[in-house]
């Protein structure tokens, strides 16, 4: 949804992983590395390729990104650990790992669009989504004239959600 | 661009605390790097990736007969080591100045990468333990414990949290009423994050060597570190400016230009004349890629000269509370015109022919720079300067 017009409605209602694909699929997407990403990552990135898609690349290079999540990368976090559990099921890998923080979702994002601007993830209670979402507020001030991502995401088992705002 | 020192409203640091390998207090750890001491040893069997660990933990043990005998503090036996680092910093900062955190003018900021982690280890979890996984349920706990009423700010966000959440306190602090922001991080060793820095074969099995020739990798260390600030404490070092930045180049690996980083110097240390500059306390983590970057970028901004040091080989890389405790301890040498020295440095490793103290030196210049960077390409610079007018 976006602007409240709803852009894309998926049938499935049960799988989030093939959710993310179908957005994936309906954007015309072609990024390999995509596919490599940890659900959280999945999540974020398609809610920024919405909003930044058609932005010019000027408006990008001193974008500012301050997302917030409750749950961080906890949906990765039980991935990983169950590759240490025990001896016998033991493989550890960078590539899992690296997602077992939440601000990777940050880095994909301006990977994609060539943001160097100021960024932070922040951890919140689900209770104080909104007025993380409601600006001003403490955590960013708008005190530059830089174009602004902000947004709330959480994945976490079955239940996901991404609201972004974009401000240029 | 944040510059944080603006002309009647500085914002200073009044108060700190630090526990970590070396030590209960700022006092004790400052006097261990002095005296070129390492809390790192090598732990068997720690995880199953590797037969041996070298690991900066923290004396678990004199930890608990601390907060045991410590008539300040609540009974703390419902929290986890993690909460409880937190509280004893907090504590500790704000009793050396007689500062409640329960003041309602005080505001909380916290940083940490992974919390109460540890906890996933243990099967079937009842639901108030699962909840203790959520970094937001610690501290508002720990927020309780204080009987703080704000709304306490938590960043995670790598390995930058801790400097970032100065730079995001002191920006809070000087565009807000609040009179005091209490700073605080923490991260704890876990088999969980040292078997992920293993798979990256990013940990040296000796005290490591950052930007010396031979250096191998990181050491992971533990340790949590709070600062209390205060607007117009002009006797105290001020946090003169700050900027965050991104690579925008690589989730795990450092920007070959070092791009992010020379961005974050560039918008922090514009002003500041490059003579004046005491030292940088660089992020320094002893892994090939991270310590050539660190180079690129100081000699992208004409620093190359300007003495460069890291304490990593003195307590290990302590993650979410790096930032603090080691912004901390360089305050504490500029205020004590002193530039530390960078132990584990023999042989210059890096390709800019930076200078690296081997040895303690007396330096009364009056800025230094704390820089940091994380995966996720982030990168944090942030400038002290000494009190007085120079």
């Amino acid at each position: 949804m976006k602007d409240g017009v709803v852009l894309f409605e998926s049938t499935n209602k049960t799988d989030a992983n093939l959710f993310l694909k179908e957005i994936y699929k309906f954007l015309e997407l072609n990024y390999l590395k995509f596919f490599k990403m940890d659900h959280l990552s999945k999540l974020g990135f398609l809610a920024a390729e919405f909003l930044l898609k058609e932005m010019p690349k000027e408006n990008l290079e001193f974008m500012n990104i301050y997302l917030a999540c409750s749950s961080s990368s906890l949906d990765s976090d039980i991935e990983y650990q169950k590759t240490i559990r025990d001896k016998e099921s033991y493989f550890p890998s960078p590539s899992v790992f690296v997602y077992t923080l939440p601000n990777i979702v940050i880095g994909e994002i301006a990977i994609r669009f060539g943001i160097h601007g100021n960024n932070s993830m922040f951890i919140i209670p689900p209770y104080q989504k909104d007025e993380f979402l409601k600006t001003p507020n403490h955590f960013f001030q708008d005190t530059t004239i830089n174009p602004q991502l902000s947004g709330y995401l959480d994945y976490l088992g079955d239940h996901y959600k991404a609201e972004f705002i974009l401000k240029y | 661009m944040n510059r944080l020192s603006v002309k009647n409203n500085t914002i200073n640091i009044i108060s700190d605390a630090i526990v970590n390998s070396l030590g209960f207090d700022t006092d004790e750890v400052l006097s261990a790097i002095m005296n070129m001491r390492s809390g790192s040893k090598s732990l068997e069997n720690f995880t199953l990736s590797e037969p041996t660990a070298m690991l900066s933990c923290i004396d678990k043990e004199k930890f608990n007969h601390l907060i045991e005998n410590n008539h300040q503090l609540n009974d703390l036996k419902s929290f986890t080591f993690f909460e409880q680092l937190m509280i004893y910093v907090i504590q500790n900062a704000s009793q050396k100045i007689g500062l409640d955190p329960a003041d309602p003018e005080t505001l909380f900021v916290f940083s940490s990468t992974k919390g109460n982690i540890d906890l996933l280890e243990k099967q079937n979890l009842s639901p108030d333990q699962f909840e203790r996984l959520y970094i937001w349920k610690s501290v508002e706990l720990i927020t309780q414990y204080f009987k703080n009423p704000n709304q306490a700010i938590t960043i995670s966000n790598a390995c930058i949290s801790g400097t970032q959440a100065i730079i995001k306190g002191a920006e809070i602090l000087k565009s807000t009423p609040f009179k005091h922001v209490i700073i605080c991080g923490a991260d704890c060793i876990s088999p969980f994050v040292v078997s992920g820095f293993q798979s990256f074969k990013a940990l040296s099995p000796d005290i490591c060597k950052p930007f010396d020739l031979n250096r191998t990798g990181l050491n992971i260390g533990e340790g949590a570190g709070a600062v209390v600030l205060a607007k117009n404490q002009e006797d105290h070092i001020s946090i003169f400016s700050g900027s965050v930045t991104n690579d925008a180049n690589h989730i795990s690996g450092p920007s070959r230009t070092g791009e992010g980083l020379y961005r974050a110097l560039m918008q922090s240390c514009e002003d500041i004349p490059k003579d004046k500059i005491s030292f940088i306390n660089a992020h320094g983590t002893a892994t090939p890629y991270n310590d050539e970057m660190e180079a690129i970028a100081f000699d992208r901004f004409n620093l190359a000269e300007v003495p460069v040091n890291s304490f990593k080989a003195n307590f290990g890389h302590t993650l979410g509370a790096a930032g603090i405790i080691e912004t901390i301890l360089s305050a504490r040498s500029l205020e004590n015109e002193i530039i530390l020295p960078s132990m584990g440095f023999d042989d210059l490793g890096v390709s800019i022919p930076l200078t690296i103290p081997k040895t303690l030196i007396k330096d009364s210049k009056p800025y230094c720079i704390k820089t940091a960077s994380g995966f996720g390409g982030c990168n944090a610079a942030l400038v002290l300067k000494k009190g007085e007018i120079v």
